[in-house]
């Protein structure tokens, strides 16, 4: 209860970190930004926790300084669109663009590419329209591609 | 009191003989019909004697406590109270661990007006407390619909699998909404 509770406050500053920079660039990033993090919490949260750690004893890896990884190459950045938990969702796909744009930047902002372009609804659509046949096997794939380029994804 | 009796004997007798039975059920019926008018008749209304007792308990300071399952956090519970088997709504009881899963809802909190997110997490580590059951599952769908499904043993992820009870932890504002 402790580690969840230090977690959740991990994640309260990160939220109240990006709503602040947010705020700086006006007031209607920081709703788009605040929309995000809700529907993150509501619909990703129960697994991935607040702060995106994740809860490794029950499989769910962290995504805190990965997924900005997973961005930078092609099958990464379609893996996180294609991945059932992202996928199988009950968000449309305007919603899960805007949330992974913001997941992006909460939980691996320091990992990103230079040159990331940011989700589009158009895009989600397209990859929803082709699922995974197998899940891991895309993952494992991802994650040696990046060994390769010495990024270790935990 | 003789001459009482036998003066309305004499009456009723006289009244039977000139009268019918007819007439006579005719007059009870109507009686009985004008006086549903008059006097109340069941079913009786009772939302009003219901607000207004509902109106007492609230003066009275009677409102649910986080230990009645009415208690407005526990608008997506579904399990034991933590708070009725030695923990609190945001705490585990001793001997036990916060499930490293939960299923998430929003509840509206009457007092402020306000929807808040609701991490609704196990405590695992110790048979079934079997107290204060509360069920209330709001906006609860379905198997196909896993996300939205929490008749789940949230301690799967945990090292020991046995569930004791269910807390009720904000987690957040709901204030932006889908």
């Amino acid at each position: 209860m402790n580690r969840l509770l230090a977690a959740g406050r991990t994640g309260v500053l990160v939220w109240a970190a990006l709503l602040g920079a947010s705020l700086t660039a006006g007031a209607a990033h920081a709703s788009e930004a605040g929309k995000a993090r809700y529907q993150y919490i509501l619909n990703c949260a129960g697994c991935h926790q607040a702060d995106g750690s994740g809860a490794k004893s029950g499989g769910v890896p962290t995504m805190r300084g990965q997924i900005g990884h997973f961005a930078g190459i092609p099958e990464g950045r379609d893996f996180l669109v294609k991945v059932p938990g992202t996928s199988n969702s009950a968000l449309n796909n305007a919603d899960i663009a805007r949330m992974l744009n913001w997941m992006l930047q909460a939980f691996s902002a320091e990992t990103l590419p230079a040159d990331l372009a940011p989700y589009t609804e158009a895009e989600v659509s397209r990859l929803r329209s082709q699922p995974l046949s197998d899940v891991s096997a895309a993952r494992r794939a991802i994650v040696s591609k990046l060994a390769e380029r010495g990024v270790r994804i935990e | 009191m003789k001459w009482l009796d036998e003066f309305f004997e004499r009456k009723t007798r006289k009244v039977a003989q000139s009268a019918s039975r007819r007439s006579a059920l005719i007059g009870i019926g109507k009686l009985l019909v004008g006086s549903a008018f008059v006097l109340p008749v069941l079913p009786f209304d009772r939302t009003a004697q219901a607000a207004g007792a509902t109106a007492s308990k609230k003066t009275a300071g009677k409102l649910p406590t986080d230990q009645d399952c009415e208690y407005w956090r526990y608008c997506a519970q579904d399990g034991y109270l933590c708070n009725c088997c030695g923990g609190t709504a945001s705490s585990c009881p001793p001997g036990t661990e916060a499930s490293k899963v939960s299923w998430i809802g929003t509840c509206h909190n009457p007092e402020d007006g306000k929807d808040y997110l609701i991490s609704y997490n196990d405590c695992c580590g110790k048979t079934s407390c079997g107290r204060c059951f509360c069920n209330t599952n709001e906006r609860e769908m379905p198997g196909y619909r896993m996300g939205l499904h929490n008749d789940i043993n949230w301690c799967m992820a945990n090292d020991s699998t046995m569930f004791h009870c269910t807390m009720a932890t904000v987690v957040g504002l709901a204030d932006v909404k889908s």
